[in-house]
């Protein structure tokens, strides 16, 4: 019986399931309006684009070298203010989304190309493409948000579909279900494991690792830009700070998810179970009036005691 | 004269989860003695050394150190009562200096606390000369060093240690002829000081040359054990498989005809190879000899398309290629198998399934990429079936697979891949005796279907037992190309080790 809860346990899927309980009764013992529908439906809104920029990060840190993408916020900073350019040029508001989608796609490529094809380390590599980008989308807009999104855009981010969140069930879901599909049923996906466990075998079995790795930048860029465009719905704006700290929240969620940040090891419910921990404990801390700075902490000491207490029944059942 | 006990190990057994590894071996090692382990992969080798030098803990039984009964809790306990091992991959840190490596966790501190460089330098030096390699080493990294030599070093440093007992694991695999040489006369030395050496090998031929007892494992279990003059090579075969089978398969020689599949012509690389010029036909198998660091595998994957080359042509099927990946050699039939399973072929926590199907995955997928999930299990179980890989679930890990089965598994994946050449580096290599057998019949059975396969080994006898042609190489040079039938074991070593003597030589 002990043995099972501890095999039980060491599952981080399961983990994580417990620990979502956990978080729900002490965040409704510590406000009372956390357990309800309106809160949910906020939350659900708030985690939209960390949920989409998880997966990128998640995917990417799964297929090894070390991989990492630094520059997401940056991106949904950078496509968001193009975006905002294209609408106020006079661009159809969804024909310039789906542009924002292929901008998002292009600053991936970039990583890809450098960190991917050339070998640069994904540490530098995007650390470089974080700082430009961010700079870069500064520079375009001098600072100042850019309004002028039509009335109707805002249905996005702050409408319904089916009584649920709109960009949830149109934007989130079918891009994870999109890649749990890759991951599961395609080559592609075999691949991503298979590189990630051993990048040496993997070439030799003919499969083209760089590419892998070139191609899952560029979808980490794509969710950027997917992100970029719920933002700016969100904020009815292009802000040029939109992205700012979705970098290390994304990796938070991916490794909180059960990615093993040295690659071949994870699946993406974990990043998602992951990203519903963490808003849920932000929304949580807000509602219960605690000062945004606390949350911070507690989402550290979570991230540690997590992982570390998962750690100890892996090893346990070894 | 009865030499006195150094270790007893009584009733030892372990288990790992359900598998028995060790079950109630017992054995007794004397001081100055060289002891032989020998066993197929499996058999439970490395399992006994681990837990010798404190790496792992018996489930039960008992160890006993000079007299005085001893457990261990980690390798440092067993370390400081003068037990050494050196592994079969051995660990140590590239970018330090061989000084460093050799002092590592024990480094000589002056009275302030600081390092006593001079101490060390001297020490180290006097280490290194022990083992016949030039002082000058002892300030270059690891790194620097050739595979043959970084072992020898590690070897130094347990010996440097004042081991009374050295734990050698396949200690020859990656050492070359001299260096095999210098390991030998250095176990000699360490004999007549008294310290007891335990050697597992595969290599029978070195076992006699220096044991003075064989211990066989088999499943676990202790079988039997030999003073050195009891035992010969046909007793431990049988001993080690339980099952008696003959050595001498040898490939009949036919006339083979036909058009040559690939044409290798003046291929060089600066400073790996030169001049490298040869030629297969389908159902040939051309044997790849030469001592570790001659530069063979570099001139099969420069045919693969992993490594470049500087000049030189290819010709496959009559057609001038120059393959720029694997992708593009497997598209065209070219398969080749590396050397170093664990790094090169294997996804050590991925299903058995998923490590034979890597290669075929685009095969079995449709147009937008899914994989067809009864074709990848059926042609899986056919593979598993006709290889005979011994596994409980497909879906289980290949490392819980024997080595022996673990090289099944990468082979099959190439083969699933319908090759015409097939380019086997060490295909045999560290594996049992009854597996090398399989993989041998399955070669010459490759070879009847027509696939051309181009065997690279460092063992003399399965070169000469296989290869329709041999090509020798040395130091990056071709220095003999020869039909089997005019081969003997001493031109083609000879050829190995850069001894010319062109009388001797039928360069065809």
């Amino acid at each position: 019986m002990k043995n099972k809860i501890i095999k039980i346990l060491s599952n981080r899927v399961f983990f994580l399931l417990i620990l979502l309980v956990v978080v729900m009764i002490v965040m409704s013992i510590i406000s009372p309006y956390f357990l309800n529908v309106n809160s949910l439906i906020t939350m659900a809104r708030f985690g939209a684009v960390l949920a989409l920029v998880g997966l990128g990060q998640s995917l990417v840190i799964l297929a090894g070298g070390a991989g990492i993408d630094l520059s997401v916020g940056s991106m949904i900073s950078l496509a968001g203010v193009m975006f905002g350019f294209m609408v106020n040029a006079g661009m159809n508001v969804w024909l310039a989304a789906a542009l924002t989608v292929l901008v998002g796609g292009i600053l991936g490529s970039v990583n890809g190309i450098t960190v991917a094809l050339w070998g640069l380390p994904p540490l530098i590599g995007t650390l470089g493409t974080m700082y430009a980008y961010g700079a870069l989308a500064l520079v375009m807009t001098n600072g100042v948000p850019l309004s002028g999104f039509p009335e109707s855009f805002s249905f996005l981010a702050n409408g319904k579909v089916f009584g649920l969140p709109s960009q949830i069930i149109l934007v989130v879901l079918p891009a994870f279900l999109i890649l749990f599909f890759i991951m599961q049923k395609t080559n592609f996906g075999r691949w991503i494991y298979l590189v990630g466990v051993n990048e040496n075998a993997a070439q030799f079995s003919g499969i083209q690792v760089k590419r892998v790795r070139f191609v899952l930048y560029v979808i980490s860029g794509i969710l950027a830009g997917l992100g970029a465009i719920i933002m700016s719905s969100w904020l009815m704006a292009a802000r040029p700070d939109t992205g700012s700290g979705m970098d290390m929240r994304s990796i938070t969620v991916a490794v909180l998810g059960g990615i093993d940040i040295y690659g071949g090891v994870g699946n993406l419910v974990g990043t998602i179970l992951a990203v519903i921990i963490v808003t849920m404990i932000a929304t949580g801390l807000q509602l219960a009036n605690i000062n945004t700075i606390w949350q911070l902490a507690v989402l550290g000491v979570i991230l540690l005691g997590a992982v570390s207490l998962n750690q100890v029944f892996v090893s346990k059942t070894k | 004269m009865e030499k006195s006990s150094l270790l007893k190990i009584e009733n030892i057994s372990k288990s790992f989860g359900g598998v028995q590894a060790l079950d109630n071996v017992s054995l007794e090692i004397k001081k100055g003695e060289v002891h032989a382990i020998v066993g197929e992969n499996g058999a439970g080798k490395s399992t006994l050394m681990k837990i010798i030098a404190g790496a792992l803990q018996p489930d039960s039984g008992r160890l006993e150190f000079e007299g005085n009964s001893v457990e261990f809790e980690g390798p440092r306990d067993a370390s400081q009562i003068g037990i050494a091992i050196v592994y079969q991959e051995p660990i140590f840190f590239r970018e330090l200096s061989v000084v460093e490596n050799i002092y590592l966790g024990e480094e000589i501190r002056q009275n302030r606390g600081t390092l006593d460089w001079n101490s060390m330098t001297t020490g180290a030096s006097e280490a290194v000369k022990k083992m016949g390699l030039p002082v000058d080493i002892i300030h270059k990294t690891m790194s620097e060093l050739m595979l043959g030599t970084q072992q020898l070093v590690l070897i130094a440093r347990s010996i440097h240690k004042k081991a009374k007992l050295l734990i050698l694991d396949e200690p020859t695999a990656i050492l070359s002829q001299a260096e095999t040489e210098i390991l030998f006369n250095t176990i000699k030395t360490l004999k007549e000081q008294g310290v007891s050496i335990l050697y597992i090998s595969h290599r029978l031929e070195e076992i006699f040359q220096i044991a003075d007892r064989i211990t066989v494992l088999r499943d676990g279990k202790k079988v039997e054990d030999f003073a050195i003059d009891e035992a010969s090579e046909d007793k431990l075969v049988l001993s080690m498989t339980g099952r008696n089978f003959s050595f001498d398969l040898k490939k009949e020689l036919k006339d083979n005809n036909k058009t040559p599949i690939l044409e290798v012509e003046h291929l060089s690389r600066a400073g790996v190879y030169q001049d490298i010029s040869f030629s297969i036909k389908p159902g040939e198998i051309l044997g790849f000899y030469g001592l570790v660091g001659a530069g063979r595998s570099e001139v099969m994957q420069a045919v693969y398309g992993e490594l470049p080359s500087d000049s030189g042509a290819i010709k496959y099927k009559e057609q001038a290629i120059h393959p720029h990946n694997s992708l593009d050699a497997i598209e065209k039939g070219i398969i080749y198998v590396p050397e170093d399973r664990r790094h090169y072929g294997l996804f050590l926590i991925r299903a058995i399934q998923d490590n034979l199907s890597a290669g075929i995955l685009r095969r079995i997928s449709n147009r937008i990429g899914v994989i067809n999930g009864h074709k990848e299990l059926e042609k899986v179980q056919d593979q598993m079936q006709s290889l005979k890989i011994k596994a409980g679930s497909i879906f289980a890990p290949v490392s819980s697979l024997s080595g022996g089965n673990q090289q099944k598994v990468v082979l099959g994946r190439s083969l699933m891949l319908n090759p015409d050449l097939l380019i086997l580096d060490e295909p045999t290599h560290g594996i049992d005796v009854a597996t090398k057998n399989e993989i041998h019949k399955l070669i010459y059975a490759l070879a009847e279907k027509n696939i051309a396969i181009i065997l690279i080994s460092s063992e003399l006898p399965e070169v000469l037992a296989l290869a329709d042609n041999i090509l020798v190489m040395h130091e990056g040079s071709m220095t003999g190309y020869l039909p089997r039938g005019k081969a003997d074991e001493e031109t083609i070593l000879r050829l190995a080790l850069g001894l010319h003597d062109k009388k001797k030589t039928a360069v065809v």
